[in-house]
């Protein structure tokens, strides 16, 4: 049995891994802006809240350049038709379909976090309608970084050939 | 927060919610309708890049928009639209997934 993996160049190796890190980091910097809005907001904390969420925005940003040209170059070609005429050729058709399309939602939802967090400061504490519905946008993009790693993990074993 | 903070924030919530239920949309038409699909394809290469392209491109008209017409933004219509923006993240979500299991079924 062998990887897809070890078939791919060095540059798509390091691309997809690199898609995989900034994903993660995206999904748990976010995961560390949810656990502070669940918290009284003050200077010190904006000023984690602005460095977490911006770190965020750039590893979904990252994540999606890098992720994307690995998919446009390699995966349609490569790893796609391996796993439609595997075993499990759902994990393409559901999984990896969806995957790709609700990951786009990631990039904007970012920049709302941002924007809020950003723009209102320690302001945001006055007004709690606000800071809950900007807690409840981090943990959408949570459980979306969440899911897709999942789906990821899926995908890549169904491309074991 | 002043108002142009507050009409900024508005713009970028609604242009989120518009690229977002652009996602979906053509995500579903374009697997329906390979047409679509295939224009995204000659256009952009490929019909990830397309999709993921006009809807930055949707994001900043809809925003930019939004900013030119509404002069006033308040907090509690920017509570509203995050609410908004949440649920056509969420009901997106099911529908693209909802969609791709029925049609692995067909």
């Amino acid at each position: 049995m062998s990887l897809i993996i070890f078939k791919m160049s060095g540059l798509l190796k390091y691309l997809l891994v690199s898609h995989i890190i900034f994903g993660l980091l995206g999904a748990v910097a976010f995961y560390a802006a949810l656990m502070n809005l669940l918290k009284p907001i003050d200077f010190k904390k904006i000023k984690f809240l602005k460095f977490v969420s911006l770190t965020g925005f750039f590893g979904f940003i990252l994540s999606w350049f890098s992720g994307g040209y690995y998919y446009v170059i390699y995966y349609g070609g490569s790893v796609k038709p391996v796993i439609k005429s595997g075993e499990y050729p759902w994990i393409h058709s559901i999984l990896m379909e969806t995957k790709e399309h609700i990951f786009i939602f990631l990039p904007f939802l970012a920049l709302v976090a941002v924007a809020a967090i950003y723009l209102f400061k320690e302001n945001l504490e006055q007004n709690q309608k606000i800071k809950k519905a900007v807690a409840l946008v981090c943990a959408v993009m949570v459980a979306i970084g969440a899911v897709s790693a999942l789906m990821g993990l899926a995908i890549s074993g169904a491309a074991v050939n | 927060m002043n108002n142009i903070k507050l009409r900024i924030l508005n713009s970028i919530i609604i242009g989120a919610i518009a690229a977002i239920i652009f996602i979906t949309v053509i995500t579903v038409v374009a697997d329906l309708y390979l047409s679509l699909k295939d224009w995204l394809k000659n256009i952009f290469y490929h019909h990830w890049v397309g999709k993921g392209i006009l809807a930055a491109i949707i994001f900043f008209i809809s925003g930019i928009l939004n900013f030119i017409s509404n002069k006033n933004a308040d907090e509690e219509k920017i509570a509203k639209n995050l609410n908004i923006l949440i649920w056509a993240s969420i009901i997106g979500s099911l529908m693209i997934s909802i969609f791709f299991i029925l049609e692995a079924l067909r």
